[in-house]
């Protein structure tokens, strides 16, 4: 294990330190942030106000937007945030102050414990269970998983990673650059919060109506203070594609879904198989049999796929990312009652099986 | 101490510090106190007039 650098251990010396691995009785409607998340940092009062969030990620990798340098930033320009409410604290309040509510309260998550102990909670559990809950009630909205906290690139931001709120790319057409905000700007705020980081700014973007909006931001550009049009964005704006969505657990609880899955082929494997090394294709390593979704797999069965199969081509896409791509791509894009074509080498042979899409 | 880890490096420095304290992360990681309990950390800070440091795992 690596050893954390000593201006990390000095920076964090000026807080409380907690540590949280298990989700049993953390309250949900204090210690709100991006359940998905294997590594999530929030920074603040003993009252319950959240001065900064930190962590977040991309399909790419879990460390692509993490940095030890702007960690080690935040928590030493936390103190100055700090300092400044300790003068003037806004304890939350009634109304605004909701009751605790845990990871046990959540309907399907405590009739789970009601009939088998379940000691650990994992961060994503806590989706699983809201999820779960929602379709219940028939509230589930596929918009919700889709539109949950959005990147900056949403409205055209790329920001650093050591200096999380540098703008480091404005994408053309974007609402950002509509606004007028340009690289090298940093933002100061968005939506009226103050942020320091990639996970501040995806704050105040999950909370902007997904039906579209108009967010002020404040800018610092060249050492002056300046206060900018607000980013507008559209309806739909929120909504995450297949590829973005890849990597969070929320992915596997959408439907419809293949019922089989399996690794990717290494270039060595494809060149045997006579296929290009640029090539995408999987093994099929699993055939789900097994819980509440073991009917996909049955599905998967009866259409023909098996075992060892490897699939080329899935309704005629070959260019997914990862089997998590195709994973979150069947889930995003299939419509059920559909077929889908799903191409495969076996014993050398090509073939294609046509795949019913069932809910 | 340069802070341009590898990505991979950087991870496993962050995970060694909300991973507690551990022989494998030094003297200084070891001295680190982590406190387990919210509710009781959020208590102390108000106290004590420090912020709160939460790492979920």
């Amino acid at each position: 294990m690596a050893r954390p650098p000593q201006e990390l251990l000095e920076a964090a010396k000026a807080y409380v330190p907690v540590r949280v691995v298990n989700m049993a009785g953390v309250d949900l409607n204090l210690y709100v942030f991006d359940y998905d998340l294997t590594f999530a940092v929030l920074l603040m009062n003993g009252d319950g106000t959240i001065y900064h969030r930190y962590g977040t990620r991309d399909h790419t990798s879990g460390m692509s937007r993490l940095s030890m340098a702007s960690l080690v930033k935040l928590l030493k320009d936390s103190l100055e945030d700090h300092r400044a409410y300790q003068k003037a604290p806004k304890p939350p309040k009634p109304p605004k102050a909701l009751p605790r509510r845990t990871i046990e309260d959540i309907p399907p998550m405590a009739r789970k414990i009601q009939k088998k102990k379940v000691d650990c909670f994992h961060c994503h559990m806590v989706n699983e269970a809201e999820r779960d809950w929602a379709r219940e009630e028939k509230r589930f909205s596929r918009e919700a998983v889709l539109g949950q906290w959005p990147l900056p690139e949403k409205v055209g931001l790329k920001l650093g990673v050591d200096e999380q709120t540098r703008v480091v790319e404005v994408l053309k057409g974007s609402p950002a650059e509509r606004a007028g905000i340009r690289p090298g700007d940093e933002v100061r705020s968005l939506g009226g919060s103050r942020v320091r980081t990639q996970m501040d700014v995806q704050w105040a973007l999950h909370n902007a109506p997904a039906g579209g909006s108009a967010l002020p931001v404040e800018l610092l550009r060249e050492g002056d203070m300046v206060k900018l049009a607000e980013i507008r964005t559209r309806k739909g704006w929120k909504l995450a594609d297949e590829l973005e969505l890849s990597w969070r657990s929320s992915m596997w609880g959408l439907r419809p879904r293949p019922g089989f899955g399996g690794r990717p082929l290494t270039k060595e494997e494809l060149e045997k198989l006579g296929l290009e090394p640029d090539t995408w294709a999987f093994k099929v390593g699993y055939i789900v049999d097994w819980g509440e979704e073991a009917y996909t797999g049955q599905n998967a069965r009866k259409a023909g796929i098996k075992n060892g199969d490897v699939v080329v081509a899935v309704g005629g896409k070959r260019d997914f990312a990862s089997e998590l791509h195709f994973q979150s791509w069947f889930r995003f894009t299939r419509k059920p009652g559909t077929k889908v074509p799903v191409e495969i080498l076996r014993d050398g042979k090509r073939t294609t099986i046509e795949l019913p899409v069932v809910e | 101490m340069k802070l341009q880890l590898s990505c991979g490096l950087a991870l496993a420095a962050l995970a060694a510090l909300a991973a507690g304290p551990s022989p494998a992360a030094g003297d200084e990681a070891r001295a680190f106190r982590w406190r387990t309990d919210l509710d009781a950390a959020r208590k102390d800070a108000l106290a004590e007039g420090r912020p709160l440091l939460a790492v979920f795992r």
